[in-house]
């Protein structure tokens, strides 16, 4: 084992550590979450979908499960449990696309489990969860129909997207319909950022089921522990690295390193 | 005789599951690599299976779309037709493949770069949108920033310029663009791990409702 290794082990066990510990704190302190623009927005377009009779649509990309940003996938699936919660009372359930066929039958089970959990108004059918492509540019030219359709009032870009997301933002009505827009790829951020008023940067796609509980407002206690627990994890740890490194760049200039 | 639930169960398999591959990756020992790979392998044929029968979803409903009334069929024939003629060119060519490269070579990279090629302009008219809907400090900073990118990357300003100036200029934009890509990184790196421990400590089970 060398220090890599060593390094990689300690890492997750602090991290684990951490989330426990944030976990148990939070059942003590309340956590104020800092507004975020792009969740306002979205909480105003699923009230708009649910009051209108109309639908959301969820446009992940072509993240593999089995490669690196299987993260991003995974958390679309925890988006995915919020936001079927949050608009069971719709006459639609959400509808999603999806450019890996993995993380297509995930995203059924979940909505399936959603949907049943909270007696929602509609059930999930097989025809709600679609598999749109195996490469990102299909995954894009498959989203559009679902997002054209005019039942669909509202549509969230999630998962991993490169800069081909940019191009549903050449048409017009896909444009307006998209109120948040993620990835955990720097390309694609960069593109939904130029693109997108709705856009999320860096760890905030990684938390976005926390954030669309309440966005911008203060936690009440009573609220799941295990949601919040990972932001508060996140924002200590992003203090931590910087200080890091600002005390590296530090010692460097210092000569001590 | 009490029956366990599967419920309960599946958080313990995805956890030793989990630790396995994960301390497979840390710990150079021979049996936990052989057991690490085997549990990759049985992830990546499940996976397979997987793409399979979401192609033959994708397929299904296409078909079904095509013979209903409603809506324009053209799309939904084109599609069920190509997805045949792959296939039946992927299964007679398996071999030599001479008819898929060609089919490769003819008709998806074409279709590919196209929209590729669309996709600079997109860009460029997502980036001039910015400064209509976007009216704050960051959206300059992020105008300035490609401006200034796309300057020192351009050969045909550089040569004019003075070496001083271009050298500035590059070692601005590298330095900028540097820090800010690591700082996302960060971000993004964070953001997977708590969520790949969320997942695997049992946090978070939204396929099973929890």
């Amino acid at each position: 084992m060398n220090w890599f290794d060593i390094t990689g082990i300690v890492s997750v066990i602090v991290l684990a550590a951490g989330l426990w510990l944030a976990g148990a704190l939070r059942r003590r302190f309340a956590y104020p979450v800092r507004p975020l623009p792009a969740f306002t927005r979205l909480q105003r377009a699923i009230q708009d979908a649910v009051e209108g009779g109309t639908g959301v649509h969820i446009a992940l990309g072509c993240g593999a499960m089995t490669q690196s940003e299987a993260g991003a996938g995974l958390q679309s699936l925890a988006f995915q449990r919020e936001l079927a919660r949050q608009i069971s009372t719709s006459d639609y359930p959400p509808a999603v696309s999806v450019g890996d066929a993995t993380l297509a039958w995930m995203s059924a089970e979940t909505l399936a489990a959603a949907s049943s959990g909270r007696g929602a108004q509609s059930d999930i059918t097989a025809h709600d969860v679609c598999f749109s492509g195996g490469t990102p540019l299909a995954t894009m030219a498959g989203a559009l129909p679902r997002m054209l359709d005019r039942r669909t009032s509202s549509a969230i870009l999630g998962g991993h997207w490169g800069s081909e997301a940019a191009l549903l933002y050449s048409l017009h009505h896909p444009c307006e319909k998209i109120s948040l827009a993620g990835s955990d790829d720097l390309d694609g951020q960069a593109a939904l950022y130029a693109a997108s008023p709705a856009a999320l940067l860096g760890d905030e796609w990684f938390t976005s089921d926390t954030y669309l509980q309440h966005p911008g407002a203060d936690r009440e206690q009573n609220q799941p522990a295990r949601n919040i627990a990972a932001l508060i994890l996140i924002d200590i740890m992003r203090w931590v690295f910087s200080v890091v490194v600002l005390a590296g760049v530090i010692a460097r200039l210092a000569g001590l390193l | 005789m009490k029956l366990v639930k599967p419920l309960s169960i599946l958080p313990i398999v995805t956890l030793t599951a989990g630790v396995i591959v994960l301390a497979g990756y840390f710990v150079d020992v021979p049996w936990l690599a052989a057991l690490r790979n085997l549990l990759l392998e049985w992830a990546i044929v499940l996976a397979g299976m997987l793409i399979l029968s979401g192609v033959l979803k994708l397929g299904l409903t296409h078909w079904q779309a095509a013979k209903s009334n409603n809506g324009n069929k053209l799309y939904n024939f084109v599609l069920v037709a190509a997805m045949l003629v792959t296939f039946i060119l992927l299964v007679w060519d398996r071999t030599s493949p001479v008819w898929s490269t060609w089919l490769l070579k003819a008709v998806f990279l074409p279709i590919e770069s196209s929209l590729v090629a669309m996709l600079a302009f997109v860009l460029l008219a997502a980036a001039v949108r910015l400064a209509f809907y976007r009216r704050d400090r960051m959206a300059v900073v992020f105008l300035l920033a490609a401006g200034l990118t796309l300057l020192s990357s351009s050969p045909a300003i550089v040569v004019q310029m003075p070496g001083m100036i271009t050298g500035a200029l590059r070692s601005l934009t590298l330095l900028a663009a540097n820090a800010g890509v690591r700082g996302l990184l960060i971000g993004v790196a964070l953001g997977a791990a708590t969520v790949a421990l969320r997942f695997l400590l049992g946090y978070d089970r939204p396929q099973d409702g929890v």
